[in-house]
């Protein structure tokens, strides 16, 4: 506290004030907006907060929240005082709202959306950053993938002793990274390959073989862009991983997680690299703080509705490649699923992206369309062959007769799934279902 | 009807940035609905384009994509000779853009492959959001409705009718008769229009534009007897199903009412009608 300069003192005692009165006034938390102004009365506020904290960012287009959750709960196993955004607040306010909630922390752990990348490297002076992947998401306000790519790249080579953990089958992620001189690379597959067919280097298409969902190999013909050698290769299950060196030395076999998803396998070797690299080598060790953990800022929850005496399993999927992710985890049963799409600010207003979906994949399901774009949905959901319903309310459709019917004429019911897009999530997160 | 319809889906890992796949899934599900058989021809960049095809599909793409596309599409040719043995072409977007004579991508001037008269240029800022157009094809009973989102400029040549008149949004961004809200920089070199802010008002409706004929009118793609173009990106043919339809009739007779596509038509109707209240 004693190295921080005035004005970031200042700016910390008004954050204080906001988060009292915010509170007093029950606007929530603040934290936003306290960043906001802590930043306004002191704009090195963030170099100034992290001087002399380990800090860990992690970034990408899907599983930020997740691996960000992930790297914490280890660090803080291991008895250390972490500062972390663990409501996914990553852009600069929420971020300097974090570290200056928990100024008595040694280390620091924060997502940071993709396009503050760059920005926060620079503030923070990270020691390990973790590039998770790169993909299409919300193009009507955001930039395109590719451009943003670039601006990686840039970052990366402005910061050459940050320890990077890439993932080594997004070819944008190794386009980023494969300059730097301190990369760690994991490869665990990649389900989405759409947004990088063509080289990220110069333009010509990729060749992409053995695409399996475990390891890819892919390299150009026309550049010498190709698939960087792996440091580590990850075989991730749905409920379980296992981690290799690059030579076939097993390290982690077959460890049981708490979380669904092939795709959280993956997130947890991720987490866990980068916990090594800050010092926590012994993976075996590291992996005990993670395996009970069963949701992740409600993400993965079993919310309960008494009148259909199962739970309702609540995911989040934003964006192409999260769907795709999301569907694959639930082909396989018979569970019926509800579809919730909006297109809010923070959704991006253009939901297009909804044909770059296979919602094929399950359309023997029975399905509920919902949202506040329940249209969009249901347009592409009839060309898809689904036999559905519309839910214009929540609230009627577990009320329905119809529903509470065809749920219980499932056989083999489990639990009814709902995959929500950004703020979609939000809304069904904070209803009570009865 | 033993006859199979191909539809060929052109380099749609270049050209499929914003869910562009959409418009074959619907091409192809309304004529196997009515009937037809339909191949769909997925042709990427490490296969040689067909030039048979019935109807080739081009969608949306970021710059360099874009001019990788154009490039591909200058050397094989294909896709020009299928145009002059009577194939119809549909491009969106970034796909519309490679069909004229030149467009601009990563601040460069790439050549098109020129399959009618007109030219892109950058506009000075990006067009996002919703788009509205009143095309001939329906009169002012159907109104087409899209999201925009992209950064150019697209001036027709003189024999080049649009897709339709513009009502909400920006589009072509550009009206040849004259009464533009662009400045051309006391230039005569098109590549020097710099795009002004849009002047529209939104709180204009409808009905009145209808009537009424404004000063500046903005274009929307570009329609010939083969070609249909537009800056309604994406799925544009999942949320205006009759436009889908006008599209199949130019290349095989189609019957407009039929029962298994009931389902498909309310969706669509209803998506449409809500997309257009929005823009009031």
């Amino acid at each position: 506290m004693s190295t921080l300069s005035f004005k970031t003192k200042v700016g910390l005692r008004v954050l204080q004030i906001v988060r009292s009165l915010s509170r007093m006034l029950k606007l929530g938390s603040g934290s936003v907006i306290g960043g906001r102004l802590l930043l306004l009365v002191s704009k090195n506020a963030l170099n100034d907060m992290s001087k002399g904290k380990s800090v860990v960012l992690v970034s990408g287009t899907n599983g930020k929240t997740t691996t960000t959750a992930l790297i914490s709960g280890i660090i803080t196993g291991y008895g250390n005082k972490v500062a972390t955004n663990a409501l996914g607040a990553n852009m600069e306010a929420g971020i300097a709202n974090s570290l200056a909630i928990s100024l008595d922390s040694s280390v620091c752990v924060f997502e940071v959306d993709e396009h503050w990348l760059e920005e926060i490297m620079g503030k923070t002076a990270p020691q390990v950053v973790v590039l998770l992947n790169l993909s299409r998401d919300q193009l009507d306000r955001t930039t395109e993938v590719r451009v943003l790519a670039q601006r990686w790249k840039k970052a990366l080579s402005e910061n050459l002793s940050v320890k990077v953990v890439a993932n080594a089958d997004d070819p944008l992620v190794a386009f980023c990274a494969s300059d730097h001189p301190s990369t760690t690379w994991i490869s665990g597959g990649n389900r989405w390959l759409t947004d990088a067919i063509s080289c990220p280097n110069c333009g010509t298409n990729l060749k992409i073989e053995s695409n399996n969902g475990t390891g890819i190999k892919y390299y150009c013909s026309n550049c010498n862009f190709a698939k960087p050698n792996p440091t580590f290769n990850v075989l991730a299950k749905d409920g379980s991983f296992s981690v290799a060196m690059a030579d076939g030395d097993d390290l982690l076999k077959d460890i049981k997680i708490s979380l669904p998803g092939s795709f959280n396998g993956l997130n947890s070797a991720f987490a866990l690299i980068a916990s090594k690299l800050m010092g926590n080598e012994d993976l075996s060790q590291s992996v005990e703080h993670i395996t009970n953990i069963k949701e992740i800022a409600g993400r993965y929850s079993l919310k309960n509705v008494a009148s259909l005496g199962v739970g309702i399993r609540m995911m989040l999927a934003k964006n192409p490649a999260g769907w795709v992710e999301a569907l694959n985890l639930i082909s396989s049963d018979s569970n019926p699923v509800i579809f919730a799409i909006n297109a809010e600010i923070p959704d991006g207003k253009d939901p297009s992206w909804l044909y770059d979906v296979p919602f094929e994949i399950v359309n023997s399901k029975y399905v509920v369309a919902a949202g506040k774009r329940v249209l969009d949905l249901a347009t592409r959901l009839a060309y898809a062959d689904f036999i559905f319903e519309v839910a214009d309310d929540y609230h009627n459709l577990f009320k329905s007769t119809n529903f509470i019917e065809q749920i219980k004429a499932i056989q083999g019911l489990e639990r009814i799934d709902l995959i929500a897009n950004y703020s979609a999530f939000q809304d069904l997160l904070k209803m009570e279902f009865v | 009807m033993d006859s199979v319809i191909c539809i060929v889906d052109v380099l749609p890992e270049l050209l499929g940035t914003y869910g562009d796949y959409g418009n074959v899934i619907v091409l192809a599900k309304r004529l196997q609905l009515r009937g037809f058989k339909v191949r769909i021809i997925q042709a990427t960049a490490d296969k040689s384009i067909p030039q048979t095809g019935d109807v080739y599909v081009l969608g949306g793409g970021e710059d360099s994509p874009q001019s990788e596309a154009a490039k591909i599409l200058r050397n094989s040719k294909s896709l020009n000779i299928a145009y002059d043995n009577g194939s119809f072409v549909f491009g969106v977007c970034a796909g519309f853009q490679i069909l004229g004579n030149s467009f601009v991508a990563d601040n460069k001037v790439e050549e098109g492959i020129g399959l009618a008269d007109f030219y892109s240029v950058r506009g000075s800022r990006r067009s996002v959001g919703e788009l509205v157009i009143n095309s001939d094809i329906f009169g002012p009973n159907y109104l087409l409705s899209g999201f925009e989102n992209h950064g150019g400029v697209t001036v027709l040549g003189q024999d080049v009718e649009p897709l339709g008149r513009v009502l909400i949004g920006k589009g072509n961004g550009y009206n040849e008769s004259g009464n533009s809200s662009y400045k051309t920089d006391n230039s005569t070199d098109p590549m020097q229009l710099s795009f002004n802010k849009y002047s529209r008002s939104i709180d204009d409706k409808f009905s009145s534009k209808m009537t009424k004929k404004t000063p500046i009118q903005f274009r929307d793609g570009i329609l010939s007897k083969r070609l249909l173009c537009t800056y309604m990106h994406g799925p544009v043919l999942a949320r205006n199903y009759k436009l889908a339809d006008f599209i199949l009739n130019q290349i095989v007779p189609i019957e407009d009412e039929v029962d298994a596509l009931g389902r498909l038509n309310t969706y669509s109707e209803r998506l449409r009608t809500e997309r257009l209240k929005s823009t009031l």
